[in-house]
């Protein structure tokens, strides 16, 4: 009995400080504040001379920062790694942990990386940076891991499978410390193949929402740092998973396959987690498949909401986004309101959230879905 | 104890090998798309689907179908226990660069939805109703020792794994992939089998 207690504890995992670059912030808790103010990151943007709803950081600001924070030169780094050294490196500062420890891991989470030096030729840059373990590294040498950075790239599921990928390389005791950051921008390329799908809403999205016309895209970057150590308040990653639809590449499964099976296997039986936050992109599909695979599981009157009503769909940073809102939700015992929703659009009536209150809660869920026909979810405890 | 590799299969230089037995042979100067042809030929399949798909889903799907129709493999397919772990080092660079070519005229939805990695993943998944893990890592080249501890660690919880690596770029294409179970079926056959270690799964890898 005494040696599995042992093992028990020495599998645990816990997410600690974290970052998050966005239109709404460039940490955590600025975030945090101005969802709970219900600040919203979409505009009307113009890509290739149209306009786009989109999420989207403003690039001075951006820049300005990068100098001011890193002393290092904004012309030698896209967009996106900008954004990532940021975040990385406001982790640091608030972990101090040693990047030159063998059992210290990098893992980078994204769908598309740099895919925006497919169009823009940017000759400060070297080509070789559309490869995403490229990107990867220069984000790793430029804080000096000695580990060579791991690369998750899985669709909308990445940022929340690099989280239980992270998870389970803490369990299996190959390292210490691991950070997790998911990264995307907006690009013409997501922007134009999305829109292509017909996919896109031109107005604010509205997950779950009777109205709901489709998705914004949103960019991101957010980094969490999970290790074994348990300190006081903090968020235990209990047990998490992913499963595939087999049924189709682009579409959900009608029956919530992947997502029920993800369930079935992340709650205890009979767990009812405080509240969900769902993948809940806001296209007709996607929400409608979430409902019905949480009322196969027994979850449809939870407090469920979905941040891309915030944010967009942030892509590769999703998962990791969320998951921090998540824990920061657990933390300072708010729910946060799903932005957008007014009225019931899933055949299955669920308990979106629509007013940010207080309220303790000591466990949530988060799921994810995406193309490829894959789907994660994790449990998240408040210890 | 320990995991076996089960079967395994291999597109490299013009051949299809599936467990070192040639399959499909095609010409010394055959393009990719010729080799993935002739490939889907010499396995007799009739998979219409097939032809819809961009040159890293043939890919993976060619060399899943040997591995996954072989008879200890086959008799132990619980398909809910069946990871898939696949790594590359491209993404799906050729697809990017096929639909940026559409974006300025006509955006093709048809390439855009094999934009992502993982899109083989799930073509594989749907050909074999394989509903378990996921997971697609980018690496700069073959990483027997990555795919190796992270395998072992799903087969804690799982059955087996279909795992590997899907490389496909101007050049060419070179696709792995094999089947790691915890259990050969039948202990007579046991012999036949390798066993799961980074060592064996580069000799596979290279030979």
């Amino acid at each position: 009995m005494e040696t599995k207690t042992l093992v028990a504890l020495l599998n645990k995992a816990f997410l600690h400080t974290s970052n998050i670059i966005s239109p709404l912030g460039f940490t955590t808790l600025e975030n945090f504040n101005s969802v709970c103010e219900g600040k919203i990151g979409m505009k009307n943007h113009t890509f290739n001379n149209a306009s786009y709803c989109t999420s989207v950081v403003d690039t001075d600001l951006l820049d300005n920062n990068f100098s001011i924070q890193t002393k290092s030169n904004p012309k030698e780094f896209t967009r996106l790694e900008k954004m990532c050294i940021l975040s990385v490196q406001d982790i640091m500062r608030h972990s101090g942990i040693d990047v030159k420890d063998k059992r210290t891991l990098f893992i980078f989470s994204t769908t598309k990386g740099n895919i925006d030096l497919l169009e823009n030729n940017q000759s400060n840059i070297p080509a070789d940076r559309i490869y995403l373990h490229e990107t990867a590294q220069v984000i790793s040498t430029y804080f000096g891991f000695v580990n060579k950075p791991l690369v998750v790239s899985n669709a909308c599921i990445s940022g929340l499978l690099a989280i239980i990928i992270a998870k389970r390389l803490l369990a299996d005791n190959q390292y210490d410390y691991i950070i997790v950051t998911g990264a995307d921008v907006v690009s013409n390329f997501t922007l134009s193949g999305f829109n292509s799908l017909s996919a896109l809403s031109s107005s604010v999205c509205k997950p779950f929402d009777k109205n709901r016309k489709g998705i914004n895209l949103g960019e991101a970057v957010a980094s969490v740092l999970i290790s074994k150590e348990q300190k006081d308040n903090c968020v235990e990653i209990v047990s998490g998973c992913s499963a595939n639809d087999a049924n189709h590449i682009s579409g959900p499964s009608r029956t919530g396959e992947g997502l029920y099976k993800c369930l079935q296997k992340v709650l205890p039986v009979g767990f009812i987690p405080g509240f969900i936050n769902a993948h809940g992109t806001a296209t007709e599909f996607n929400d409608e498949m979430e409902a019905i695979a949480f009322s196969r599981a027994g979850l449809q009157d939870i407090f469920t909401n979905s941040l891309k009503g915030y944010y967009g769909h942030t892509l590769g940073a999703a998962g990791v986004l969320e998951s921090i809102f998540c824990a920061e939700s657990l933390k300072q015992n708010k729910i946060i309101a799903s932005a957008g929703f007014e009225e019931q659009g899933t055949s299955v009536e669920l308990n979106i959230i629509k007013k940010t209150e207080n309220k303790k809660s000591t466990s949530c869920l988060k799921t994810a879905s995406g193309f490829g026909g894959c789907n994660a979810a994790v449990l998240y405890k408040l210890n | 104890m320990g995991n076996y590799i089960l079967s395994y299969s291999k597109i490299a230089a013009n051949c299809l090998w599936h467990n070192g037995k040639l399959i499909s042979k095609s010409a010394e100067t055959a393009a990719p798309s010729t080799i993935l042809e002739d490939s889907y030929k010499s396995l007799n399949l009739s998979y219409p689907k097939f032809f819809k798909m961009d040159s890293l889903s043939k890919l993976g799907v060619l060399c899943a179908e040997p591995v996954l129709k072989d008879e200890p493999v086959n008799e132990l397919f619980a398909k809910e226990k069946t990871a898939i772990v696949l790594s590359n080092k491209n993404s799906s660079l050729q697809t990017d660069l096929a639909y940026a070519k559409t974006m300025r005229d006509f955006p093709s939805p048809a390439l855009f939805v094999y934009t992502l990695p993982n899109i083989v993943t799930g073509e594989i998944a749907i050909k074999h109703k394989i509903t378990g893990e996921n997971a697609f890592f980018i690496e700069p080249a073959f990483n027997a020792e990555l795919l190796y501890n992270y395998t072992e660690m799903l087969l804690q919880e799982n059955d087996a794994a279909l795992c590997g690596w899907l490389h496909i770029d101007e050049k060419g294409c070179e696709g792995f992939l094999y089947f790691v179970a915890k259990q050969p079926a039948g202990e007579g056959k046991k012999s036949n089998f390798i066993r799961h270690n980074p060592d064996s799964i580069t000799n596979l890898y290279i030979n």
